[in-house]
C-alpha cells in the first residue's frame, strides 16, 4: 500500500499502528472489493469502519469535484434528520479547509481551540475532540475524512491517528480506481458511440443529413440541452458569419439556416484561435443580455465550443450547451472535438458527393441534350471504331441503313455508289467527298447524297474512328430547280412585255419605213399596254415580298362596308374583265369588316380577271357577299372551264400555273398566291370550289368589325345586277 | 418604197401571235409578201402556206423553253419547207436548232431589233436571188 508521504506525518518503519489483524484484512478485503462495489457504498462503510474502529462519536467522509466543493458527502453516528439541519459553512475555511489546503492531519483535544476552528456551522451539534486529514493521493486531493468525540477518551491517539491516515489513503485508492474506472467507462463508450456515428456518417451524402446527425448525436453523447453545427459564411460585405443547425432536447425539432455575426458568437473566437473552448456559465463573464442570440434564445450557461478542422481555417463549429451552470462532464471538450473531426470528414465527403451528383446530373442533361440534337438531325449521321464498323448511328441513319448496323462494316450497311475512293477505310480523307454520289435506299430507291467525314482523336490526337454524315441533296436540288423555275419565269415574264416594247419602239424609229397614224397609235397602245404588264409583274412581286416581310402589320385595316370593297374591286378589275358582265350583290345591311380596302380591292380585282381569262367570251360573273358569325364572306364565280383536282390542290401556291393555260395565257403564277396572303394578313381564309368544264367559286372571308373598332367609313350597299 | 420581186414570199412562223406580227408587219411594210402563223399551226400536217413557193421561213421563238421540240421538229420537215432559207430569232439557239435538225441559214438571238431582222431577210432574199 502506497504512503503519500507528503501527506502523512512520519512514521517508522517499525512501528506499525496499533490495530487488529482482522480489522486490517477487512479493510484490505473492502478495497479488493472496490471494483465490484459501488464508490459510494464502499466509502460509506469506510467511514462506518474509521468510526468504529477509532472509537468515535462521529464520523464524515467528503469527496470534492473538480473545483474543491464537496460533491459527496457520507456520514456516521449522526441520524439522517440532525445531517440535514445542518448548515454549510464557506468553502475552504474551518479546521477542514485547513486539513485539506495544508494537506496534513490534524488530532487536537477540543476543536474550538485549534487555531484553524471557525465554530460549528449552523445546526451542527457541538463537538469536542477532534482527528481528520484529507484523503489525497498523487498531489491531488479527493476529499477528507474526520472524527469527533473520541469515545472513552479525552481525546485521539497517536495510533488513532495512524489508522485514520490507512483509512484515508485507502480511501484514496478506491477515489482514484473508481474514477479511473469511470474515465476508462466513459472513453469507452464515447469511442464506441464515435465510431457508431462516424459509420452512420458514413453512410450519409447528403449534407444536411450529415449536419443533423453531427448535431443530434453531439446532444445525445454529451446528454446537452441544446447542440448546434455551425458553418462558416461571409456576407455581401465580407463579414465573417455563422449558419446555424440548431437542434433543443426537448423540442427534438431542427432551427436551420439561422445567421449570427460570428462575432457575437463563441464560434467567432474559436475560428480566431482554432481551439475549444469550455464556459461553465457564460453568465458569470459578464454576459449581457443580446451579447450571443443564441444563448438568449435558447437559455444557455454551460457551454462546449469546438472548430470543425478546415483546409487552413475552421470551416464551422460544434456547440453543446446546458441550461445548468456548471461544468460540462468530464471529457465533454474532447468527445466534442472526437465528434467534429468525423463531422469535418463527413461533411466534406458529403459535398464531394453533392457536387459529384450535380455534375453527374449536369453530364446527363447534356448527354440527353445532345442525344436530342443527334437524332433530330435530318442528316444521317453515324460513328464508326478503328475497324470500320458502325458503333453508333442516329434515327435517320437508322432509316437508311440496310439492316442492323451496330457492329457491322460501314459499306455493308450503307450501299453508295460513286464514292471517291480516298473517302472509304479508317485511314480516310476528311471533309466532303467530291462528286455525285448516290445512296441505295433500303426500298431500292436512290437519292443524291453529300458525304462528310471527320474523324475522331483521342486526348493525344490519335485518330480512334470516325464520324461520318450522310445528306440528302433532294431538298436543295428541289430548291435549286424551284429558283431555276422561278428565275426561268419571272425572266420570261419580264422579258416578254419587253420584246413586244422593243419591237414596237424600233418599228416606229425605222427610217426606210413610214407607219399612218393609226399604226403609230395602235404601235405606241401597244407599247403602252406590255408596259402596264410590265409594272404590273413588278408590282406583283414586290407585293408578295412584302407581305412575306411584314404580313398583317403592313395592312392600315379600317371598318368599311363589303358594299364598298366590291365596289372597288369591280372597278380596279373592269379594264381587264374583257366582254363579261360582271354582277354584284352586297345588301346594305351587311355588318361591316376590318379590312384594308386598297389591299381587298386588288383580291376582288385579282379574282374577278381571273374568273374573266378563264371564261369563255361574254360568260357572267358574279359577286356575293354574306355574313356569318363573326365573318363575313365573298364569292366571286365564274361559268368557266373549271379547275381540275390536282390544279385546286397548288392553286395558291406561288408560280404555279396550271399545265393547261401556262404557254397560252400570259402569268407569272403570283396572283393567287397574293390573294391568299393578304386575307391569312387580315385573319380570313380563301378557298375553292370548282368543277371541271363548268366553272368555279372563289370565296373568302373578313372578320366582322367588333364594336367601337376602327374608323367608321360610310356604308353603302350595292346590289348591281 | 419600191416593191419587191413576187419571188420574194416569207413566211414567218412564231410562237408570239403579237411579236410574228409586228415582224409580218414590218417586212410588209417593205414591200415583201408575208404570210404569219403560229408554230402550233405551221408544224401542222394538213398546213401549208397560201404562197405556191417560200423565198423565205422565218422562225422567231421568243419563249424557246416553253415551245414543243416536237412542233420544231415537224415545221422543219413540212414538204413546203424544203430547201428554203430559214432565218432563226431567239434566245437560245443552239437548243432550237437541235429540235429542227436543221441548221439555219441566220440565227438572230432575242429579243432581236426588228430592223435586224428585217435587214437579215433581206441579206437571205438577195442570196436566193442570186442563186
Amino acid at each position: 500500500m502506497d504512503q503519500d508521504r507528503s501527506v502523512i506525518p512520519a512514521v517508522s518503519r517499525g512501528e506499525r499502528a496499533h490495530q487488529t489483524v482482522s480489522q486490517h484484512l477487512i479493510m484490505l478485503e473492502d478495497i479488493a472489493l472496490a471494483g465490484e462495489i459501488p464508490l459510494g457504498d464502499l466509502l460509506q462503510r469506510i467511514v462506518e469502519a474509521a468510526r468504529h474502529l477509532l472509537n468515535a462519536r462521529y464520523a464524515a467522509l467528503g469527496v470534492f469535484d473538480g473545483r474543491g466543493r464537496v460533491r459527496d458527502f457520507y456520514t456516521d453516528g449522526i441520524t439522517p434528520e440532525e445531517r440535514d439541519r445542518i448548515e454549510s459553512l464557506p468553502i475552504g475555511t474551518g479546521l477542514l479547509g485547513y486539513i485539506v489546503s495544508e494537506r496534513r492531519l490534524v488530532r487536537c483535544p477540543r476543536i474550538p481551540d485549534h487555531p484553524a476552528s471557525v465554530g460549528f456551522p449552523p445546526g451542527h451539534p457541538p463537538m469536542t475532540s477532534f482527528l481528520g486529514g484529507p484523503i489525497a493521493r498523487g498531489g491531488v486531493v479527493y476529499g477528507n475524512l474526520y472524527l469527533t468525540d473520541r469515545i472513552g477518551a479525552a481525546e485521539f491517539s497517536a495510533e488513532d491517528e495512524e489508522m485514520l491516515a490507512l483509512l484515508a489513503r485507502q480511501s484514496a485508492i478506491a477515489i482514484e480506481n473508481a474514477q479511473r474506472f469511470a474515465r476508462t467507462r466513459r472513453e469507452e463508450h464515447t469511442t464506441r458511440a464515435l465510431f457508431e456515428i462516424g459509420k452512420n456518417l458514413a453512410s450519409l451524402s447528403e449534407p444536411e443529413a450529415v449536419v443533423e446527425l453531427v448535431v443530434r448525436s453531439a446532444l445525445d453523447l454529451l446528454g446537452a440541452d441544446v447542440a448546434g453545427l455551425g458553418l462558416r459564411e461571409s456576407d455581401p460585405n465580407q463579414s465573417l458569419m455563422v449558419r446555424w443547425t440548431l437542434l433543443r432536447g426537448s423540442l427534438n425539432r431542427f432551427r436551420q439556416g439561422r445567421l449570427v455575426p460570428a462575432h457575437q458568437s463563441l464560434a467567432g473566437r474559436v475560428f480566431q484561435t482554432g481551439d475549444g473552448i469550455v464556459v461553465d456559465d457564460v453568465r458569470a463573464l459578464g454576459y449581457r443580455e443580446g451579447d450571443n442570440p443564441l444563448v438568449d434564445e435558447e437559455d444557455i450557461r454551460a457551454m462546449a465550443v469546438v472548430p470543425l478542422p478546415g483546409d487552413d481555417v475552421p470551416g464551422g463549429a460544434l456547440m453543446v450547451g446546458w441550461r445548468r451552470p456548471g461544468p460540462p462532464p468530464e471529457g465533454a471538450r474532447d468527445a466534442l472535438a472526437r465528434l467534429a473531426d468525423r463531422a469535418a470528414i463527413a461533411l466534406a465527403q458529403a459535398e464531394l458527393h453533392a457536387r459529384e451528383q450535380a455534375a453527374l446530373r449536369q453530364s446527363e442533361i447534356e448527354r440527353s441534350s445532345l442525344e436530342a440534337i443527334f437524332d433530330s438531325m435530318r442528316d444521317a449521321v453515324f460513328t464508326t471504331g478503328l475497324d470500320g464498323r458502325v458503333i453508333r448511328l442516329n434515327r435517320q441513319a437508322t432509316t437508311w441503313a440496310h439492316g442492323d448496323a451496330i457492329g457491322r462494316p460501314v459499306h455493308d450497311v450503307f450501299h453508295l455508289e460513286n464514292e471517291p475512293g480516298e473517302f472509304t477505310g479508317l485511314s480516310a480523307e476528311s471533309g466532303v467527298a467530291p462528286g455525285e454520289i448516290e445512296l441505295c435506299l433500303p426500298s431500292g430507291e436512290k437519292i443524291p447524297i453529300e458525304k462528310i467525314v471527320s474523324p475522331i482523336r483521342d486526348a493525344s490526337g490519335r485518330t480512334i474512328g470516325t464520324v461520318q454524315v450522310l445528306r440528302d441533296l433532294r431538298p436543295q436540288r428541289e430548291v435549286e430547280q424551284l429558283k431555276a423555275n422561278i428565275l426561268s419565269l419571272v425572266s420570261h415574264e419580264l422579258r416578254t412585255p419587253l420584246s413586244h416594247i422593243k419591237g414596237y419602239a424600233s418599228s416606229l424609229l425605222q427610217p426606210d419605213v413610214e407607219w399612218d397614224a393609226e399604226t403609230q397609235r395602235d404601235f405606241i397602245a401597244s407599247i403602252e399596254r406590255q408596259a402596264d404588264r410590265l409594272g404590273r409583274l413588278i408590282s406583283d412581286l414586290l407585293e408578295i415580298s412584302r407581305l412575306d416581310a411584314g404580313g398583317a402589320s403592313r395592312l392600315e385595316q379600317v371598318s368599311v362596308s363589303p358594299a364598298t370593297l366590291v365596289e372597288r374591286g369591280m372597278r380596279l378589275a373592269a379594264p381587264n374583265a374583257g366582254g363579261h358582265s360582271v354582277t354584284a350583290v352586297a345588301p346594305p345591311d351587311l355588318p361591316a369588316v376590318l379590312a384594308d380596302p386598297s389591299h381587298v380591292e386588288r383580291v376582288l380585282s385579282n379574282l374577278i380577271e381571273n374568273a374573266a381569262k378563264y371564261s369563255p367570251e361574254g360568260a357572267p360573273i358574279s359577286i356575293v357577299v354574306t355574313a356569318r358569325d363573326t365573318f363575313v364572306t365573298f364569292a366571286v364565280q365564274d361559268h368557266g372551264q373549271g379547275l381540275t383536282s390536282e390544279e385546286r390542290s397548288h392553286l395558291f401556291e406561288r408560280f404555279y400555273r396550271s399545265p393547261r393555260v401556262k404557254h397560252r395565257t400570259p402569268g407569272t403564277g403570283l396572283g393567287l398566291a397574293i390573294c391568299r396572303e393578304i386575307v391569312h394578313a387580315h385573319g380570313g381564309e380563301i378557298r375553292v370550289e370548282s368543277v371541271e368544264g363548268k366553272g368555279s367559286v372563289f370565296r373568302f372571308t373578313l372578320p366582322r368589325v367588333a364594336k367601337g373598332e376602327g374608323q367608321r367609313e360610310e356604308d353603302a350597299g350595292i346590289d348591281r345586277r | 418604197m419600191e416593191r419587191e420581186p413576187v419571188e420574194m414570199k416569207v413566211l414567218v412562223v412564231s410562237d408570239d401571235t403579237e411579236l410574228g406580227g409586228l415582224i409580218a408587219l414590218n417586212l410588209r411594210q417593205r414591200g415583201f409578201l408575208v404570210e404569219h402563223a403560229d408554230l402550233a399551226i405551221a408544224q401542222a400536217s394538213r398546213w401549208a402556206p397560201s404562197f405556191k413557193s417560200l423565198g423565205l421561213l422565218i422562225v422567231d421563238l421568243e419563249n424557246h423553253e416553253r415551245v414543243s421540240s416536237t412542233h420544231l421538229h415537224r415545221l422543219a420537215r413540212q414538204p413546203w419547207a424544203a430547201g428554203v432559207p430559214l432565218l432563226l430569232a431567239t434566245e437560245n439557239s443552239a437548243a432550237v436548232v437541235t429540235s429542227l435538225g436543221r441548221v439555219p441559214d441566220i440565227a438572230l438571238s432575242r429579243p432581236a431589233n426588228v430592223a435586224d431582222i428585217v435587214a437579215a431577210a433581206r441579206s437571205l432574199l438577195d442570196r436566193a436571188l442570186a442563186r
